[in-house]
């Protein structure tokens, strides 16, 4: 069995990754930063597409973290500040690390996360979405939640919480296309994902939130985890069997109760799977479903550093950003925009 | 005794790094023009001034504007040892040392500065020990 022409059918993904949205260019240096968890052919796919652009590509292996967000050894951070566009395809993402936003913000680095990836979520169709068409639906999503004031989030497992929109740096999913120097992007799986930082005490997030699935869990919980939310930070964490780990984060890490973003999925393309992996990396960018983190906001525009950032997710939230309901139980509704429409058309896509 | 307030210690030393480190060495040309940006100083218990970055020409001048693209918060001390090259720009900001905020304080924005910065002060090292 030719098992290793699969590598093929992960290629178009690929280059949406390296070219579409990377912009990987003859005579750059790329550096891949891996680990022993990872799945060896998207390396090899990865490697193999940069240098077909004509970059200089290095790859670093290294031991995997012991928890999301966890900084890289010194060694590796120091590689990250002399590339051009870093990869890291690792089990538990780095991409809130302060090795990866020194290697961003001060040597100029475009950052390209890809956490938990798979070889299915490389074939998929959410991995080959046209990134103009993120581009336009991002821009459809800002006009409401850029512009807003306040969010309600609620959802039919119990969810109630409201907070105060204070950043100005909407974050996560959209940079330019082609990348520009300094900017991240989440290519965990598909891109496609908008955000914010929910302020801190500014922001002023009360309420409850009960998520249907935890970061460092894998599949559907058999109880939500339930965060009670006071001035944006969590108060109090319950729910089965999980609650403990969380419990422990919020009650003992420096700032790990920091409620650090609210982030929808953009791309109707990416699936609901909870059950592969830790990170729940598709689903996040599902169009209209909400991860939520708490831990370290400073990728987010936020104020709070915290050698953690965990995210939990909620499948069917409705969120209402003044007077105006943008997704409604898990249906993101400016895909229904004209204008999203029409270039979908042009794209030859539907959902 | 020296008045701090009127002394404006961080503004000559913005001048040294901006004017002459950065400007005034021609590898940074094209860099300096990839965008046009004003950026607002406020240092602790000194004048606030404010660096202009228009069409790959700098300016410096004593003020304040009200919707500044770009805008830094720090104290003198980490003001000094960033552009003296002692501390990165990146950590300090990690460390909460020094607040940058700004309308165009995104991804873009404050990656470009803080290598202004850091480009500056490479050059105006470089030229001290030429």
């Amino acid at each position: 069995m030719l098992n290793g022409l699969e590598i093929a059918d992960i290629m178009e993904g690929v280059h949406n990754c390296v070219v579409n949205c990377a912009g990987v260019k003859k005579g750059e240096h790329v550096l891949i930063v891996t680990d022993t968890k990872s799945e060896e052919r998207i390396i090899q796919a990865l490697a193999a597409m940069c240098t077909a652009q004509g970059a200089d590509v290095t790859t670093i292996v290294m031991k995997p973290r012991d928890w999301p967000m966890q900084e890289p050894p010194e060694v590796v951070a120091q590689a990250m500040r002399y590339a051009d566009v870093i990869f890291t395809p690792v089990y538990y993402s780095i991409s809130h690390t302060r090795a990866s936003i020194v290697a961003r913000l001060e040597y100029g680095a475009r950052y390209l996360n890809l956490p938990t990836l798979s070889m299915d979520s490389l074939k998929s169709e959410a991995a080959r979405f046209p990134a103009p068409l993120i581009s336009k639906i991002y821009e459809k999503v800002h006009e409401i939640w850029g512009r807003a004031k306040k969010v309600h989030i609620t959802a039919e497992n119990g969810t109630d919480v409201t907070g105060n929109i204070v950043s100005k740096f909407f974050t996560g999913g959209m940079p330019h296309f082609p990348m520009q120097e300094g900017e991240f992007l989440a290519f965990g799986g598909a891109m496609g994902i908008y955000g914010m930082w929910p302020g801190g005490a500014e922001g002023d997030a009360n309420g409850v939130m009960y998520f249907d699935a935890a970061h460092m869990f894998v599949g559907k919980l058999d109880v939500p985890l339930k965060y009670v939310i006071k001035n944006g930070r969590v108060v109090e964490v319950d729910g089965g069997k999980e609650a403990e780990h969380f419990r422990n984060i919020v009650e003992n890490v420096p700032n790990g109760d920091h409620l650090a973003e609210w982030m929808i999925g953009l791309n109707p393309k990416a699936r609901i799977i909870l059950d592969e992996d830790v990170t729940h990396v598709e689903a996040h960018r599902h169009a209209g479903a909400l991860h939520t983190a708490i831990g370290n906001s400073k990728v987010l525009g936020g104020n709070v550093y915290a050698n953690v950032h965990l995210d939990n997710f909620i499948i069917e939230p409705t969120m209402k950003f003044d007077n105006t309901v943008l997704v409604d139980k898990g249906k993101l509704l400016v895909l229904d925009d004209p204008e999203v429409q029409d270039m979908a058309k042009e794209y030859g896509v539907s959902w | 005794m020296v008045n701090d307030k009127q002394d404006g210690k961080s503004y000559e030393l913005a001048r040294e790094i901006f004017l002459q480190g950065l400007a005034g060495e021609p590898v940074n040309k094209d860099f300096i023009a990839r965008h046009n940006r004003a950026i607002q100083f406020m240092i602790e218990d000194e004048p606030p001034f404010v660096v202009d970055v228009r069409d790959g020409n700098i300016s410096l001048s004593k003020g304040s504007l009200d919707d500044p693209d770009l805008a830094v918060k720090a104290n003198a001390d980490v003001f000094r040892q960033v552009f003296r090259g002692l501390l990165s720009p990146g950590e300090a900001w990690m460390d909460d040392q020094w607040w940058i905020g700004g309308a165009f304080s995104d991804y873009v924005g404050t990656s470009w500065m803080m290598r202004l910065i850091k480009r500056g002060v490479s050059g105006r090292m470089s030229q001290v020990w030429q």
